[in-house]
């Protein structure tokens, strides 16, 4: 158990190592230096000069690649180009608190919608619950989640004018983020789920359950949903990554002072460092999802180490 | 010595009384059926869809409509009229127009162009990619294997959607850099594919006779690997156009996909927003188009799949 967590634990550094690197390289090839801008045009060469010293553009690149990774180690994402006095540490402190409510949340909606959705499916297999839901899944894996938005936004915020269509101050306003959040997760867990229930109750294991009089309930519930829900959690890490790129589309059009909206407006100001900071922490973030989601993984399914050495 | 021991023959043939009914000598070697090939009978099971038969019906208007009605067309995407803004669908308009007056119906069909072209071409590229790399990492294996595949699994741990930002701004937005950096990150999956399959079939006797020929790896690979694999590449290269022209919708949506004045159904529907209130057909129509052709993609890759490998059928 600890020899493969250690495996896990190695190969997500080697990941972050990696997707720093690229960042870092990628920002430097970038054109121009970040101070050149459509606005900013006629800086003097003297001013632009002692900017670029202050940030320490200057020096080398391989230089300046070390001395990132110094501060990056002391837990230091940096400083924002464009905003005079702010570092890449408070924009995250203040707006990744409020993404993660709104995503923690919708984590659960998904899931408590969304398995039941795929065991009733498999269980009534063929029935008219089952072509509703399977319906339902095939809508939330095709259609996109601005789509989902739009129309949910335009439904019940400017029609019905039932919901708040911006900002987050109290229960009400989470309802429509949420719900657009968690729409293809949704579709994606019942679909996942109802295909390994299916497989699940087919298994010598259920037949002998059912042989020994066991009532259909408790060999639903006990004996195959515990095993058919494996690719659930597998499921689980990326899902939360799902829900940090969702939550781009999700946070602009409600208007949710959130990370993911922050960092779209650090794509479209080009803000560097700001871009870079956000992006090394999504991936730090989503490796350790992903890392926890494959430990819980070993733990239940025993099987699941053996494969791996 | 006399054992009286019968001769083989006699035991293999049938005494006259006994015979098999419905059995003919004469029509033991004769075929009944035409043989089909297995890429005939792909089509038979992929005909028996509905649901994906429409669908190809559906991306072959949309593909028709967008390659010929811009030709055709009074109208073109950045022609603006600014007597006739913010017009409801009309029999001139048939979808209305935008805020600048452009005819929105021809938008949405250049969009198409966009979106389908992004889709083929991704899929497409990401299709070399992962042949080339997925086969010749089944192919060789051992220490090869292992490094190309962790590299693989490096770029698949991250959500794809960071490092197309990342090469979105480096590149510029285009159609172009578009392509590049969704291919950059979707041949994953195809290689994976590939190489589990490579690895599955390269000790098949064939290969092996294939082998004794003479043939070098990318004759074995090419004319005899990738072709016997080809049904579940097919499939998941299929399902890579709808999730490009996904991303594409996605980062236009965002503004960081394709510019104005060039349109696509993610840029159109992002320009919709601020008029959602009193001017909802800009955004219904674009949103239509987009929901009919990852519908219709969808379709059309589940009944691939279900064609290419029946044993795949859920």
């Amino acid at each position: 158990m600890l020899k493969y967590i250690c495996k896990r634990l190695m190969a997500g550094v080697l990941t972050i190592i990696v997707l720093i690197t690229v960042a870092f390289f990628m920002m430097h090839a970038m054109p121009g230096s970040p101070f050149t801008q459509a606005d900013q045009r006629d800086i003097p060469p003297e001013v632009l000069a002692r900017m670029e010293a202050s940030y320490g553009l200057d020096r080398p690149v391989f230089e300046q690649y070390l001395s990132y990774w110094k501060s990056l180690l002391r837990g230091d994402l940096g400083v924002s180009f464009k905003q005079a006095n702010t570092s890449v540490n408070d924009i995250i402190e203040t707006h990744f608190p409020v993404s993660a409510r709104v995503g923690g949340v919708a984590v659960v909606v998904s899931l408590v919608i969304g398995i039941p959705l795929g065991l009733l499916a498999a269980v009534y297999r063929g029935k008219a619950i089952d072509m509703a839901s399977m319906v339902f899944a095939t809508i939330g894996i095709s259609v996109p989640v601005f789509v989902i938005s739009v129309l949910l936004m335009y439904l019940f915020a400017n029609v019905l004018q039932w919901l708040p269509s911006y900002g987050l101050t109290s229960w009400r306003h989470y309802i429509l983020p949420v719900a657009c959040l968690s729409f293809s997760p949704i579709a994606y867990i019942a679909r996942q789920t109802r295909s390994s229930m299916l497989e699940a109750l087919e298994q010598d294991y259920v037949r002998t359950a059912r042989a020994k009089g066991v009532s259909e309930l408790l060999v639903v519930a006990k004996h195959a949903l515990k095993n058919a829900l494996t690719p659930v959690i597998t499921y689980l890490g990326p899902l939360v990554a799902g829900l940090l790129t969702g939550s781009f589309v999700v946070e602009r059009l409600f208007s949710v002072p959130g990370i993911g909206r922050y960092f779209v407006q650090s794509v479209s100001d080009r803000d560097y460092t700001m871009i870079m900071g956000i992006v090394i922490f999504f991936g730090i973030f989503v490796v350790i999802c992903n890392l926890i989601s494959d430990i819980l993984l070993a733990i239940v399914d025993p099987r699941v180490k053996l494969s791996e050495s | 010595m006399a054992l009286n021991i019968p001769k083989n023959e006699e035991y293999l043939s049938l005494p006259d009384e006994m015979f098999v009914i419905g059995q003919d000598d004469a029509q033991a070697e004769e075929i009944v059926r035409p043989s089909t090939t297995y890429w005939h009978d792909v089509w038979q099971r992929f005909r028996r869809d509905p649901l994906a038969l429409a669908g190809l019906v559906v991306l072959a208007v949309i593909a028709l409509m967008a390659i010929f009605v811009p030709m055709v067309s009074p109208y073109s995407y950045d022609g603006m009229d600014l007597a006739s803004m913010n017009r409801g669908p009309s029999l001139q308009h048939p979808c209305g127009t935008d805020q600048m007056g452009r005819d929105l119906f021809i938008r949405i069909l250049y969009g198409a162009r966009i979106s389908l072209t992004i889709g083929l071409a991704a899929a497409a590229i990401s299709f070399v990619i992962g042949v080339v790399y997925g086969g010749l990492s089944g192919y060789i294996g051992g220490r090869t294997d292992m490094v190309l595949m962790r590299i693989v699994d490096i770029l698949s741990s991250l959500p794809s959607l960071l490092y197309i930002v990342l090469i979105m701004l480096l590149l510029g937005s285009s159609v172009g850099s578009v392509i590049l950096a969704l291919c950059l990150t979707s041949w994953v999956g195809t290689a994976r594919v590939v190489r589990s399959e490579v690895m599955r079939l390269k000790h098949s006797e064939y290969v092996l006779a294939a082998r004794l020929s003479g043939a070098n790896v990318r004759q074995l690979l090419l004319h005899h690997l990738v072709p016997n694999a080809m049904g579940p590449i097919i499939v998941s290269t299929a399902f890579l156009i709808p999730s490009a022209i996904f991303s594409e919708s996605f980062l236009s949506f965002l503004g960081i996909g394709i510019q104005a004045p060039m349109a696509s159904w993610g840029s159109l529907a992002n320009y919709a927003i601020p008029m959602l209130l009193s001017q909802p057909h800009q955004m219904f129509f674009p949103v239509l188009a987009i929901c009919l052709t990852m519908f219709s993609l969808n379709f059309v890759g589940d009944g691939l799949r279900d064609a290419l490998d029946p044993r795949m059928k859920k």
